[in-house]
């Protein structure tokens, strides 16, 4: 699996707009977007993300972690952080 | 796809059973009339294992999964008499044991685990408050850092155990990024600034004691933070699917034993010289409700194999919970018309299992909520941030 950060972003994209969002909103998902302020995430929806992100990545997050994943591109460095073992 | 239980599920399910029905239920008429809840009994509870079921082995519980744990809850809800004891325990084993054993740190897990198995550390959960409850994240309830502690302050209603636990997860706004984020506390009740409000006194569920709790500048040390600063949303989370699998579960083992109870009674009582059961519109009645139950059933356990799996339980956790409440209320209802007269009596103790069914379709999340997280997660609703 390539575990490079443009791979890694483009998976998490693919799982948001798969799983999160209809298919016309595709268009207006940047990979900035502010993911829980525009409700995209949420309480109820948030434990599909990190079992997709644990379980695609072999990793285990901490409930802060997830804190922390408030865009695709935060959620892509927090992964390479956690495979790295460096934070970014 | 195999439907039978394994032998260990089939042993655990049939020693519950026993248990429950040889210990628990002498004077539940009496303990419901006074809501009085019985210490004394949660530690028989204790002895089998039921606070402790999913703790691993190595801090004292039995290590099983969701599926056993919904299997025993079934056996326990259908076995023990007591709605509020069967609730009191689950409750402590899915909203403060859960969230420890997921998130919590080997030193927290070590210094609380063994005692929540064995009896000696009642759990309970402060999320609701006054102004939030199915708006849950509203809350007011404040943690604000000092040093490496915390100060917290605010208020909380609807806790369950709260009377008599000697720990609760608590759920306040901690500060994040100039805004705010919920952060999960471990709080032992005796610490100064905690004041327990008088006790709740509910129509149902009447043994397991609820009250409000109130934080005047509680100092909380920085090791009784759960899962790290702003953990609280997905910890939150985690014990809702468990919540709402496991303590359904224990609710189709109590529609199990109001089918019992309604066929050995319209079979044996008469009306125009047959059973009533003879009649169609007592049997139809049971039939249907049967078909309840064992959907409701099938419900749950898919649920709670998802959640053992892997496979985002969110929707099949809510829809148990949906059904299964629902059918609960309607067949406790329908049980208690089919005991006609004598069903309204407490002496039959159909009435109080009515009485206890109707906070199901309110606590864990409204039902009317539940529809919402379903219409949610099918992308139903429109994102604002997107429009």
């Amino acid at each position: 699996m390539d575990k490079g950060f443009l791979s890694v972003q483009a998976a998490v994209r693919e799982f948001v707009l798969r799983e999160f969002l209809r298919d016309g909103d595709a268009g207006q998902l940047r990979n900035d977007t502010e993911l829980v302020k525009t409700g995209i995430v949420d309480s109820i929806n948030v434990l599909g993300l990190v079992e997709f992100i644990e379980d695609e990545y072999a990793i285990e997050l901490e409930p802060s972690d997830i804190q922390k994943f408030t865009t695709i591109d935060n959620i892509a460095n927090g992964i390479l952080g956690k495979l790295t073992g460096l934070s970014r | 796809m195999e439907f039978d239980l394994t032998p260990e599920q089939r042993a655990l399910q049939e020693e519950i059973l026993r248990f429950s029905r040889a210990e628990l239920n002498k004077d539940v008429i009496e303990r419901d009339r006074e809501a009085r809840f019985r210490r004394d009994l949660w530690e028989k509870c204790a002895g089998i294992g039921l606070p402790g079921l999913i703790v691993p082995a190595e801090h004292g519980g039995s290590g099983v999964d969701c599926l056993t744990t919904a299997i025993a809850s079934e056996a326990f809800g259908r076995g023990c008499t007591d709605g509020g004891l069967v609730f009191s325990i689950l409750a402590h084993l899915l909203t403060c044991v859960a969230p420890i054993v997921r998130y919590g740190t080997e030193e927290q897990k070590e210094r609380y685990l063994p005692g929540l198995c064995d009896g000696t550390i009642v759990g309970g959960n402060a999320m609701s408050e006054p102004g939030s409850g199915s708006d849950a994240f509203a809350m007011k309830t404040r943690a604000i850092p000092d040093g490496s502690r915390f100060i917290l302050t605010g208020s909380k209603t609807f806790s369950t155990n709260a009377p008599v636990a000697d720990l609760v997860v608590v759920f306040a706004l901690t500060p994040d990024k100039g805004g705010d984020a919920v952060s999960a506390f471990l709080l032992d009740p005796k610490t100064p600034g905690v004041e327990i409000g008088r006790p709740i006194e509910k129509s149902g569920l009447r043994t397991s004691p609820m009250a409000e709790l109130h934080f005047d500048e509680v100092i909380l040390p920085a090791d009784t933070l759960l899962g790290g600063a702003g953990g609280g949303a997905t910890i939150f989370a985690h014990s809702m699917n468990w919540e709402r699998v496991c303590l359904f579960a224990a609710q189709v083992g109590v529609m199990e034993r109001l089918h019992e109870q309604a066929v050995d009674y319209v079979k044996t009582r008469k009306q125009f010289g047959k059973p009533i059961g003879h009649f169609q519109s007592v049997s139809n009645t049971i039939a249907e409700n049967l078909i309840r139950l064992n959907a409701g059933r099938l419900l749950v356990y898919e649920a709670a194999w998802r959640l053992d799996n892997r496979k985002n339980p969110t929707i099949a956790a809510s829809a148990a919970k949906i059904f299964v409440s629902e059918s609960f209320q309607k067949m406790a209802a329908d049980t208690v018309r089919i005991f006609g007269g004598y069903g309204f009596t407490t002496e039959y103790e159909v009435e109080r299992i009515y009485r206890d069914s109707i906070a199901s379709t309110i606590y864990s999340g409204t039902n009317e909520m539940q529809r919402q997280i379903i219409a949610r997660l099918l992308g139903l609703k429109i994102h604002p941030g997107l429009e």
